[in-house]
């Protein structure tokens, strides 16, 4: 039963994050776009580690892959990574202080559009790196490490609250 | 003499005096006597300090009576006042779209059969390709590879289709490529989107070796492709550019439709070959 309503949080969680970049945000704002499965991956590996971090990546990837439809899984693995790198970076920061979400978005943000812009190359898509460096990567660097300050609060009252499930068996 | 008749042998002459008293005072008077004097001199200076405040008090009194009548007014007046600029703001927002939809139909008044009208649904996520999903598919005839437009020009093309939505590929795309023309010089060229990077702008690469591009040109599509038909119009040049060693010339271009605003489009699913002279005069 805990299993399943964990499922049920964390897949409300990505396919609402997903709607709401893919409508409100890509409609609002000009140019480059916050990205907020990146600032719930992101959050998640602030408040769940290494491993939380590398798994909401990899869902929340896909599901961004989806809607893309082109280089389908390179998201996922650009996005896990920076799971992955939040998680690291978390055990050795202290994450009630309010400007480290900050800086785990920012960070986390720069590495997964740095990697994606090097190996979307590989796979043929040339994406000009300083133009994306200026236009994009820069401006969400700012955009995601505020965006995941304000989204890393309420993931981290759900990790709690799934912890919680897990640990009675509710 | 007992004490009852020592007390009215008392009040009598007082009573006298008081009545002495009236009558002295009820006809007119030229001054007023030293009791009253001294009485009203002694009593002004506090009459006059109670008197400032009991103003001060009535003037409070009455300012915050008025203070809350007004604040009560300015709520109303305001919650109006956002009422009528949320009213403004959905009217502008209607006619815009109003005026957008307009637009369309008569772009499909003048095509008829030729287009199907769609709404953009949402922009995919993140910020390497530029494209938009559409909310007609294979059950409105709408197929790969159909150019999709606005009334400002070309917007790109359908690069996958489910049954009720379409993936269109702006023209703005790294991965785009569409076959152009001057206007002005009718020389062919070919224009290269460079993605939400290059700020959604295009490159206009002139085929020929003797390039002939200056800014202000119009490049409208050539015809040449399977996907557009001739005469659409795509942008205009902002700027021109020599490539290295001097020898080739390429151009910034500015797409005529804005890809940010973008809420509905013309997927061009049977058109003519004269469609861009029936529909956009052939000029842009």
């Amino acid at each position: 039963m805990a299993d399943i309503r964990k499922i049920l949080i964390v897949a409300a969680v990505l396919v609402s994050a997903v709607v709401v970049q893919s409508t409100l945000f890509t409609k609002l704002v000009k140019g480059a776009h916050p990205d907020l499965m990146l600032a719930v991956t992101a959050s998640a590996g602030l408040a769940g580690g290494l491993w939380t971090g590398c798994a909401i990546g990899l869902a929340g990837g896909l599901l961004l892959d989806l809607l893309t439809g082109r280089l389908v899984g390179l998201t996922m693995a650009t996005m896990a990574i920076a799971g992955l790198v939040s998680g690291r970076l978390a055990g050795r920061l202290y994450k009630e202080n309010p400007f480290v979400p900050v800086v785990i978005g920012a960070a986390a943000s720069a590495i997964n559009q740095l990697l994606y812009v090097v190996t979307a190359r590989a796979f043929g898509v040339v994406i000009p790196i300083v133009d994306s460096l200026i236009n994009i990567v820069l401006p969400s660097v700012w955009y995601n490490g505020l965006l995941t300050a304000l989204v890393f609060p309420l993931i981290y009252r759900l990790y709690n609250h799934i912890v919680y499930m897990e640990s009675t068996k509710l | 003499m007992g004490p009852g008749k020592w007390r009215w042998a008392v009040l009598g002459p007082i009573i006298l005096i008081i009545a002495g008293i009236i009558v002295a005072t009820t006809g007119p008077r030229d001054e007023l006597g030293w009791a009253e004097k001294a009485f009203r001199e002694a009593l002004a200076p506090l009459q006059s300090g109670v008197t400032r405040i009991a103003d001060g008090i009535v003037g409070v009194t009455t300012r915050i009576v008025r203070l809350t009548r007004l604040a009560k007014e300015n709520e109303a007046l305001r919650k109006e006042v956002e009422e009528l600029r949320t009213e403004r703001a959905a009217l502008l927002e209607a006619q815009r779209e109003n005026e957008e939809l307009r637009r369309l139909v008569d772009l499909e008044r003048r095509a008829p059969d030729q287009v199907q009208i769609a709404e953009v649904i949402y922009r995919t996520p993140g910020n390497w390709f530029s494209t938009i999903i559409i909310n007609k598919g294979s059950a409105h005839n709408v197929e790969k590879g159909m150019a999709v437009v606005t009334p400002e020009g070309v917007v790109g093309h359908v690069r996958l289709v489910t049954r009720h939505t379409a993936e269109v590929m702006l023209i703005t795309d790294t991965k785009s490529a569409l076959g152009g023309r001057v206007y002005r010089t009718n020389q062919v060229v070919l224009v290269e989107g460079q993605g939400d990077a290059g700020r959604g702008k295009a490159l206009v690469k002139p085929l020929a070796s003797e390039a002939d591009l200056v800014v202000g040109d119009y490049i409208i599509t050539s015809g040449l492709s399977e996907i557009y038909p001739k005469g659409l119009p795509v942008g205009i040049v902002e700027a021109v550019y020599e490539g290295r060693y001097g020898l080739t010339t390429y151009g910034q271009l500015q797409p005529f439709v804005e890809f940010d605003r973008l809420e509905w489009v013309a997927v061009l699913t049977k058109p003519h070959a004269r469609f861009g002279e029936e529909v956009y005069g052939g000029h842009p």
